[in-house]
């Protein structure tokens, strides 16, 4: 098991959380930036689950670190895509680190931690799981996050529960739009009726987390490509990386719908 | 000569206690038949009487057709060893010569050919003297070199200790079109050597002038140099095509025209099958400029051949085969007019007459190509700026990466689903493959092609598992077309 250790290094990102924890519990990393988190109810739709595993690639691809509570249903789908998408993606646990609740979720937990992702949890080693514990740890997800990405969750869920308290804590929100006579929408669908941001596309979501969070971590190494048309082997000669990295890296792009490659030509 | 490959003939001779004459048998053309007067003139002119008696020499096995002059000699020791003039002291002899009139002994495009066979039965392998010096780089072989039939007799009657050979030197890998010329391209150098790795098909798109002639004629200089084994291969290959080549480490370049026939490329030819362009190109490369002018029953009868690495004729009767493991690099204008994705020109073409275009370059021998790189003019910053790197250097990652995959078995170009699947991929890498796929830029044929191009990436990089990044690299010669 990869080693337990103890920390207060996130407490400058808990600044604005209630009653901040004094220290955090950790297996694997620490993000290193404000996340975004993907939360949303564990019966969720097949619907839910795609969608939050494609925000979650999305999220990935853009860099940002993916946090959410590694529940069944739309967690563990963001959790998911963020390692599809090659991204770091973390728990936020309510029982203590070295106990992954649902036991389902076990290899979903070593691959975030073989992924450089990691475990956090306020809770000391060994604590087992409680219904009490899980509301409490959701304010460590909205302190660790620069934003809320709700994906779909009814009105009682512990996922509306988050996006209160990222609200609280000054936070933007965003919800995905769901039907309207289905229970698991009506929590999202109010969100975006009192404001959240609706989140339409994988896309659209990467635009609006630009606006709320500046540009993307990737976008910044994606420096490398200009706006506007270029030709590829343009942006390669005056590049001083090895190609094949910016080979991939431009595929990446591609990918993720942020640059277009026709004929040797790069678009944004 | 059976294809590329020399079969045993066995000569029989037999002289008869009266009559007269000289009889050929077993399926002789009109040049073994010729042979008679040859053998006739040279046993004289070697100072031995011919028989005045009926002389019979059989070609064993009777049914397969013989042809050229390299019976000569042979015939000419079986009828002397038959009337007793040179029984032999060695029991089996593979003997390949044309004879003079004035009895000496010429060269003949079956020598190397023969000097195969001999080495690989450990028989020794008579030859004419300038034959000797190519033949006897093949490895194993026992080379008897002749000047005349009198020596000839002497050598396999063993009243003479054959002389010593001195084996040439196969020609040194030379780069004739150094990568260094090559300004700018950073995406087209690298699918080069990427192909050069790997031994993957490579298809160019660009405009005309972009330089797509150019690069395909440095892809044999940053190839590894061939083995003695291959470089053997390739010059039977270009004897039975009558075109002496020198054994040589140089990986060979063909380039047919768009205009060539069937038989010029694949093969064939009336009577006796001759190799096309594409088993010249044996172990080396098959450049073809201006693919989608090339007709399409040509392409796709190129496809089978490409995929065994030989190809097979039919002929009425027989089949005969020739190696053709060659690699293709091909050449096409983007659109009609040339100048799509052009940096200075704009295109002219309708969106009708495009679609037409691209559908003429599609299909199954497109999937041929694992790499498929577009092209761009360079610009006239990069054409006035620095050498680039020298094929030298190319050729040194090139050979580390082969020599990786030499050692799994079969290099990438040619690796099967079933030797991809023993290939170690790590999951971020297996992600982006079913994302790519989600995401409609890659079919599921072409998700094969991707994963030997990473593969190959992998290689040249030294690295063990192929991860995503590799994945994502080869996915930018996938190819839109």
């Amino acid at each position: 098991m990869t080693d337990i250790r103890r920390t207060n290094e996130l407490a400058p990102m808990l600044v604005g959380v209630l009653q901040p924890p004094s220290h955090l519990w950790v297996r694997g990393n620490l993000p290193t930036m404000p996340g975004v988190a993907i939360v949303g109810t564990r019966r969720c739709t097949e619907y839910g689950r795609t969608i939050a595993r494609n925000l979650g690639y999305a999220v990935a691809s853009a860099g940002w670190p993916v946090i959410s509570g590694l529940a069944r249903g739309i967690d563990a789908a963001a959790h998911g895509g963020t390692l599809d998408g090659g991204g770091d993606g973390f728990a936020i646990l309510g029982s203590g680190v070295d106990v992954i609740y649902p036991a389902d979720n076990r290899g979903l937990a070593d691959r975030l931690l073989e992924n450089s992702g990691g475990l956090i949890s306020e809770y000391g080693p060994g604590t087992p799981p409680a219904p009490f514990r899980f509301p409490a740890r959701n304010r460590i997800i909205a302190g660790l996050s620069g934003a809320v990405v709700v994906v779909e969750a009814a009105v009682t869920g512990g996922a509306l529960i988050t996006a209160r308290l990222a609200l609280d804590q000054g936070k933007d929100v965003l919800a995905v739009p769901g039907d309207i006579n289905r229970a698991t929408s009506e929590g999202c669908n109010l969100l975006i009726r009192d404001g959240a941001h609706p989140v339409l596309s994988s896309e659209d979501l990467i635009e609006s987390l630009e606006r709320i969070l500046g540009p993307s971590p990737r976008a910044a190494t994606l420096t490398t490509f200009p706006s506007g048309r270029t030709l590829l082997d343009d942006v390669l000669e005056q590049s001083d990386r090895p190609i094949g990295a910016v080979l991939a890296e431009a595929v990446r792009a591609e990918l993720t719908g942020r640059l277009k490659i026709k004929d040797g030509v790069v678009g944004t | 000569m059976v294809g590329a490959e020399a079969r045993a003939v066995r000569i029989e001779a037999h002289v008869g206690r009266s009559g007269e004459g000289f009889t050929v048998v077993g399926l002789p053309d009109a040049s073994v038949r010729e042979a008679k007067d040859r053998v006739r003139a040279a046993i004289l002119s070697a100072g031995r009487e011919f028989p005045h008696r009926r002389v019979t020499v059989n070609l064993s096995p009777a049914n397969l057709p013989k042809a050229g002059s390299d019976y000569d000699l042979p015939m000419a020791l079986g009828v002397l060893a038959a009337i007793g003039d040179a029984s032999p002291a060695i029991a089996r002899v593979v003997v390949a010569g044309e004879l003079s009139l004035d009895g000496s002994v010429t060269r003949t495009r079956t020598a190397i050919g023969a000097a195969l066979l001999a080495a690989r039965h450990s028989w020794p392998c008579l030859v004419a003297d300038r034959d000797a010096s190519g033949a006897a780089l093949v490895p194993g072989a026992m080379i008897y070199p002749v000047a005349t039939l009198a020596e000839a007799v002497a050598v396999v009657a063993g009243r003479q200790p054959p002389r010593e050979v001195i084996a040439g030197a196969p020609s040194t890998f030379e780069v004739i079109a150094d990568m260094g010329d090559v300004r700018g391209q950073p995406v087209a150098r690298r699918a080069l050597e990427i192909a050069a790795a790997g031994g993957h098909h490579l298809l160019m798109v660009g405009s005309p002038g972009a330089g797509k002639t150019m690069l395909a004629a440095r892809l044999p200089g940053i190839l590894p140099p061939l083995t003695a084994a291959e470089a053997v291969e390739v010059a039977c290959v270009w004897a039975s095509a009558d075109r002496p080549r020198p054994i040589s480490e140089q990986p060979p370049f063909r380039s047919p025209h768009h205009s060539a026939s069937m038989a010029a490329v694949v093969g064939g030819g009336n009577g006796h099958p001759v190799p096309g362009e594409l088993s010249l190109a044996h172990r080396g490369v098959l450049f073809m400029d201006e693919l989608g002018e090339f007709p399409p029953h040509l392409l796709n009868s190129l496809r089978q051949p490409l995929e065994e690495g030989r190809v097979t004729i039919a002929r009425r009767g027989s089949t005969v085969t020739f190696p053709a493991r060659a690699q293709l690099i091909a050449a096409s204008n983007p659109c009609p007019c040339g100048f799509k994705g052009d940096r200075l020109r704009a295109c002219r073409c309708g969106d009708s007459a495009l679609a037409r275009y691209r559908r003429r370059l599609s299909g199954p021998f497109l999937d041929r190509f694992d790499l498929r790189v577009f092209v761009s003019t360079p610009d006239s910053s990069s054409l006035l700026g620095a050498p680039a790197e020298a094929s030298e250097q190319v050729r040194e990652r090139v050979i580390k990466a082969r020599s990786l995959q030499v050692d799994r078995g079969e290099i990438n170009g040619r690796a099967a689903r079933s030797d991809l699947d023993r290939q170690p991929m790590d999951s971020g890498a297996a992600a982006l493959l079913t994302q790519a796929v989600d995401a409609g830029i890659l079919t599921g044929r072409g998700v094969d092609r991707i994963r030997r191009v990473a593969r190959t990436i992998a290689d040249l990089s030294e690295v063990e598992v192929v991860g995503d990044e590799q994945i994502a690299e080869a996915l930018a010669f996938r190819g839109d077309l």
